[in-house]
C-alpha cells in the first residue's frame, strides 16, 4: 500500500521509439543540445531531476536535481546502483527493485513511487518515471527518466488513505463490501472485502454491466424491480440476491444502499453496502432440517412420544402418534389439556403409575397402563420414561417418554399363559411322568414322575433330572437334549431308592415362559420290556417247535419214503414172484422162484426190523443218560473194530481235551462212534494208509464231535442229498447196505443233534456231530404229539 | 431202425425185479436183447462208451427210483446232458414201487419220462405196455 505502482500497457509502437532512443543516447553522449539544456533548466525549475542508468556499466547519473531529491552531495553518490540502492529507504528498496526487474523484463515504462532516508535521517517520497532505450539489436543500453519529490502530496495521500483504511478495516470486520455506482458513466467504484467476499479486483467489478451479469439470473428481476422502486421513490433499498463469486459459487448477498439525486433530484448515485449471508442462511436452512427431521422421526416413529409435566400433570407435548393410537384427532386431544390423564388413562392404571422426586437424568422407568379409545376400548401401552427437566434442588419437573401399545402382546401373552396353565393341568392329569426341564434342570413336573421316580416334586423341581437317568445312560439323555431329539427311545431309569426299571424317553422343545424349554415324558415301560422278553422267549419257543415240526415232517417224509421204496418193494415182488411161480410148469424155474420169495420174504423181515429199531429210537426219548467219556468210547469201539484196524493198518487219533464228556446215552454214543468209525475203514483210499482222527470241542454252549478221515470221499454235490438216508450207498462196496448213518441220524436228532457232512473227492470225509443243536423243551411237546 | 427187435435196458438193484421182467419180455417175444444194469452209474458208462453206436444203444430203459450209488433221479440229470451226444432216441419209463406222489409228480414232470409205473409190474401191463411202446 505504500509503493504504489501503475502498470501501464507497453506503447504499440515500440520500434521508431527505439531508433529515437538510440539517436539521442548518441547526442547525450557527445554534447547536450542547447533546447535539451533548455528542457534541463525547466525540469530544474520545476524540482524534476534528471536520471540515466547505463546497464552494461552500470553506471548511474544524475542531474543536480536528483542528488537535492535524494540529500546528498555529488561526493557521497557514488554514481553505480548499489549507492542509489543504500539511499532508498530500506522497507522500499525490495520494491524499487522489483519495478526496475519488470521494466526490464516487460519492457514497460518505468515508474515507482518510494521513500528515501536522506543523511539527516528525514524520510522524503520520491516518485520516478523513466523509458528504457534500445541499440539497433534490441538490446537495452540505458534505463531514463525523470524524478521529483512528492512528499507533501504523498503525506495528504496518506492521510487520505488512513482514513480510506480505517473505513476499510471497519467496513471489512463487518465482513461489507461497500460500493459507489455513477449512474451517469456506468463506473462502479469498490470498497470494502470486495476481493475477500466475492474474489474479484475492483478493476473486474467496475461496470454495471459485470455486477448486473454475476447476479444469480433467477434473482436478476427481483433485484431489477427492487432497485427501480427504491429509485423512483428515493427510498432505502434491502434486497437479498444471490451473485457469483469468481471461483463459481454463488453466495448470497444482503444488499442494502440509497440513491442520491442531484439539485434537479434525479437520481445520479447508488451507494450501498452487501454482505455475505450465506452462512447464516445454511445455518437457516439445516435448522429447518433438523426440525423437518425431528417432525419425520416423530411420525415415523412407531410410539407416543410425550413430555409430562409432573406438576401440572399433564402432557406439555405429544407427538401425534398419541391422538391416532387412541383414535382421535391431534385437535381433540390438544382440547382434552389437562384433563388428558385423567379422562384416558384407566383408573386402576394412574394409581400405580410410578413416581418421580429427585431422580438423576438417565433413570429409566417402565409403566403399564391402559388408556381409553374415542370408542370407549381400552388399549395396553407400555411406556418407558426418563428424566427430561429438574428444578435447582434437583428435583424432577418433566419427564420425557415414549409409549407404545403392546395390547396384542398383552393378549398373546395372556394366551401363551393360559395355554401354559391348560398344559399344566394336562400333565397333571397324564399317568406318565412329565418333566419341563432346561437343560436337565427340572423346572416342574407332575405327580406321574414322581409316582415313577419315587421323588417328591419338591426334590424334583430345580433339581437335575438326569438323577432320574442311570449313570451309564446320562451321556446319552444328555446328548439327544442337546441335539433336540423327539423321538422316543429305551434307557434304564434310576429310582430313588436306587432300584432301576426300563424307562421310555420322549421330549419336545418348546416355548414356556418366554423361552425355550423341554418337556419330556417318562414312561416306565417294566411291564412291556417284560413282555416282550416273554413274547421274545415265546417266540424264539415257536421257532424251536417249528423247526422240530419241521423235522418231524422231514422225518415223516422219510418214513413214507421207507415204506414207499423199502417195504413195497420186496412186497411188491412177492407178489410178483408168486404169480409166475403159479404160472410155470417147470421145476427149475419154480425153485428159482422159490428161492427169491424167500429171500424176499428175508429182506422184507429185515426192512421192518430196521424200521422198528428206528421208531424205537424215535419213541425211546427218555432214554437214560449218563456223563460218558469220549475218550472211552472210542476205546471200546475200536477194540469192536480192532480185526478191520487191524486188516487196513489204520491209524486211529483223537483230542478230547477241550470237551471231554458229555452226558448223552451210552449205547447211542457207542452206535455213533461205531458207524463212523466203520464207515471211515470201509471207504478208505486205496493209495494211502488210513487215517481217522476223532475231537470233541465245545461251540456255543454245544459239544461238537468231529471224526475226520483221509478215505474216498463223497461227491456231495452229487449225492449229498441221500447221505443220511436208509439204505442209501454211495460206493459200490460189498459192505455198503446204507443203514449205519440213517441210523445214527435218527438217534442224534431224536435226542435235538444234528449230523452234518463235509467231504472232498479223494481227499476224505468229515462228520460233524452237534450233539445239542436243538436242544430246546419242543422235544417234550413233541413227544406227545406223536404219541397221539 | 429196427423196429422188430428193440433193445430193452432194464436199471434196477432188484433182481427179482429184474428176472421177472426178463421173463415177461422174452415170453411175450418182445425182443431178446435186454441190458440189464444194478444202478444208474452202470447204465449211464453204458451209455456214453456207446453213444455213437444206434445198435447197442437201448430203445427203451425201465429206470428204478430207489437204487444205490447213482439213483433213477441222478441218472435222470446226468442222461439230460448225455442226450444229445446219443445216437438214438430213448424212451424212459420208470418204474418204482413208489406210491408216494411226490415221486409220482416228480416223474411225470421230467420231459425224458415218457411214463411212471408203480410195482410190482404185472405180465399183462408190462407187456401191454411194451406193445404200445414199440409200436
Amino acid at each position: 500500500m505504500v509503493a504504489k505502482k501503475k502498470s501501464v500497457k507497453r506503447a504499440s509502437n515500440k520500434k521508431p521509439l527505439q531508433k529515437k532512443a538510440v539517436r539521442r543516447v548518441k547526442k547525450v553522449h557527445q554534447k547536450k543540445s542547447t533546447r535539451e539544456r533548455h528542457v534541463d533548466m525547466t525540469l530544474e525549475a520545476a524540482q524534476v531531476g534528471i536520471w540515466e542508468w547505463y546497464m552494461k556499466t552500470g553506471k548511474v547519473r544524475w542531474s543536480k536535481m536528483v542528488y537535492k531529491l535524494f540529500g546528498v552531495t555529488k561526493k557521497e553518490f557514488k554514481g553505480d546502483i548499489s549507492s542509489y540502492r543504500k539511499l532508498i529507504h530500506p522497507d522500499d528498496r525490495e520494491t524499487v527493485v522489483q519495478a526496475i526487474n519488470e521494466t526490464l523484463t516487460n519492457k514497460e515504462i518505468y515508474y515507482i513511487q518510494h521513500r528515501v532516508v536522506w543523511p539527516d535521517g528525514s524520510i522524503k517520497w520520491i516518485e520516478a518515471s523513466g523509458n528504457l532505450v534500445w541499440d539497433s539489436k534490441g538490446n537495452p543500453i540505458k534505463l531514463t527518466g525523470t524524478a521529483q519529490d512528492i512528499t507533501s502530496k504523498k503525506q495528504f495521500e496518506l492521510e487520505k488513505e488512513d482514513w480510506k483504511t480505517r473505513y476499510e478495516i471497519i467496513t471489512a470486520s463487518s465482513g461489507q463490501v461497500i460500493y459507489d455506482y455513477d449512474l451517469a458513466s456506468g463506473r462502479i467504484i469498490w470498497s470494502g472485502l470486495i476481493r475477500e467476499v466475492l474474489g474479484y479486483s475492483p478493476n473486474e467489478m467496475d461496470d454495471i454491466v459485470e455486477w448486473i451479469e454475476l447476479i444469480h439470473p433467477q434473482d436478476r428481476e427481483a433485484v431489477r424491480v427492487k432497485l427501480e422502486e427504491a429509485e423512483k421513490e428515493l427510498i432505502v433499498y434491502d434486497i437479498t440476491y444471490r451473485i457469483k463469486t469468481k471461483s463459481g459459487d454463488y453466495l448470497t448477498m444482503h444488499d442494502r444502499g440509497i440513491f442520491l439525486t442531484d439539485a434537479t433530484g434525479k437520481a445520479y448515485r447508488m451507494l450501498g453496502t452487501m454482505q455475505d449471508i450465506t452462512q447464516q442462511q445454511v445455518a437457516e436452512a439445516q435448522l429447518e432440517q433438523s426440525n423437518r427431521l425431528r417432525e419425520s422421526i416423530e411420525s415415523a416413529m412407531p410410539g407416543v412420544l410425550y413430555v409430562f409435566d409432573l406438576k401440572a400433570q399433564r402432557n406439555v407435548y405429544a407427538n401425534r402418534n398419541l391422538a391416532v393410537a387412541l383414535g382421535y384427532t391431534t385437535e381433540e386431544i390438544h382440547d382434552l389439556g389437562n384433563d388428558l390423564v385423567r379422562l384416558l388413562v384407566h383408573p386402576d392404571d394412574i394409581v400405580n403409575m410410578p413416581g418421580w422426586t429427585n431422580e438423576n437424568f438417565g433413570t429409566v422407568k417402565e409403566t403399564q397402563y391402559r388408556m381409553k379409545t374415542k370408542d370407549g376400548n381400552w388399549r395396553w401401552f407400555m411406556g418407558r420414561d426418563t428424566v427430561f427437566q429438574r428444578d435447582e434442588e434437583g428435583n424432577v419437573l418433566q419427564i420425557v417418554g415414549m409409549a407404545q401399545d403392546v395390547t396384542e402382546r398383552k393378549k398373546m401373552e395372556e394366551e401363551l399363559r393360559e395355554s401354559e396353565q391348560r398344559f399344566r393341568t394336562l400333565q397333571q392329569a397324564s399317568f406318565g411322568g412329565i418333566g419341563i426341564h432346561d437343560k436337565g434342570m427340572i423346572l416342574d413336573c407332575n405327580q406321574g414322575l414322581c409316582d415313577i421316580s419315587g421323588y417328591s416334586r419338591e426334590e424334583l423341581v430345580g433339581s437335575n433330572g438326569l438323577r432320574l437317568i442311570a449313570p451309564e445312560w446320562r451321556d446319552l439323555v444328555m446328548e439327544k437334549i442337546l441335539s433336540g431329539y423327539e423321538k422316543p427311545y429305551d434307557v434304564e431309569g434310576e429310582r430313588k431308592d436306587g432300584t432301576r426299571f426300563s424307562l421310555e424317553v420322549q421330549a419336545k422343545n418348546i416355548p414356556y415362559q418366554g423361552k425355550m424349554i423341554r418337556v419330556t415324558e417318562f414312561r416306565d415301560i417294566t411291564q412291556r420290556k417284560l413282555t416282550e422278553i416273554k413274547i421274545k422267549d415265546q417266540n424264539s419257543k415257536l421257532l424251536a417247535i417249528t423247526e422240530d415240526l419241521k423235522r418231524k415232517n422231514e422225518q415223516l417224509e422219510e418214513f413214507t419214503q421207507i415204506v414207499s421204496h423199502n417195504l413195497r418193494s420186496p412186497v411188491g415182488n412177492i407178489l410178483t414172484l408168486l404169480s409166475f411161480f403159479e404160472t410155470t410148469d417147470k421145476e427149475e424155474e419154480k425153485a428159482e422162484y422159490l428161492s427169491l420169495l424167500k429171500e424176499s420174504g428175508f429182506t422184507t423181515q429185515q426192512t421192518l426190523h430196521e424200521l422198528n429199531e428206528v421208531l424205537k429210537i424215535k419213541q425211546n426219548k427218555q432214554i437214560p443218560r449218563q456223563e460218558l467219556q469220549f475218550e472211552k468210547v472210542l476205546q471200546h469201539v475200536k477194540s469192536m473194530l480192532s480185526a478191520k484196524i487191524t486188516e487196513v493198518s489204520a491209524v486211529i487219533e483223537s483230542d478230547f481235551s477241550q470237551a471231554p464228556t458229555i452226558v448223552y446215552p451210552n449205547i447211542y454214543l457207542e452206535s455213533i462212534f461205531l458207524n463212523l468209525l466203520s464207515n471211515s475203514l470201509k471207504y478208505i483210499h486205496p493209495d494211502r494208509k488210513p487215517e481217522v482222527f476223532f475231537r470233541s470241542f465245545h461251540s456255543n454252549s454245544n459239544i461238537i464231535l468231529e471224526v475226520r478221515d483221509n478215505g474216498l470221499g463223497i461227491n456231495l454235490e452229487r449225492y449229498g442229498h441221500q447221505v443220511f438216508k436208509l439204505h442209501k450207498t454211495f460206493h459200490k462196496h460189498p459192505e455198503s447196505r446204507g443203514i449205519g448213518l440213517f441210523m445214527i441220524k435218527n438217534q442224534i436228532e431224536t435226542l435235538g443233534g444234528e449230523i452234518s457232512i463235509a467231504s472232498q473227492v479223494d481227499k476224505g470225509t468229515t462228520i460233524f456231530v452237534n450233539f445239542n443243536k436243538f436242544n430246546v423243551d419242543a422235544g417234550e411237546d413233541s413227544d406227545n404229539s406223536s404219541g397221539g | 431202425m429196427q423196429a422188430k427187435t428193440p433193445i430193452i435196458a432194464l436199471v434196477d438193484d432188484d433182481k427179482v425185479f429184474q428176472l421177472t421182467t426178463s421173463r415177461t419180455i422174452q415170453a411175450a417175444k418182445l425182443t431178446d436183447r435186454i441190458l440189464q444194469f444194478e444202478n444208474g452209474e452202470e447204465a449211464l458208462s453204458f451209455l456214453k462208451e456207446h453213444a455213437m453206436e444206434t445198435d447197442s444203444l437201448p430203445d427203451y430203459i425201465f429206470l428204478d427210483i430207489n437204487m444205490p450209488f447213482v439213483d433213477g433221479w441222478m441218472f435222470l440229470e446226468d442222461f439230460a446232458t448225455l442226450k444229445t451226444d446219443l445216437q438214438k432216441n430213448i424212451s424212459i419209463y420208470m418204474v418204482s414201487s413208489s406210491i408216494d406222489p411226490k415221486d409220482v409228480n416228480r416223474a411225470k414232470g421230467n420231459k425224458n419220462v415218457q411214463d411212471y409205473i408203480t410195482k410190482p409190474v404185472s405180465r399183462e401191463k408190462l407187456t401191454e405196455l411194451l406193445k404200445r411202446a414199440v409200436a
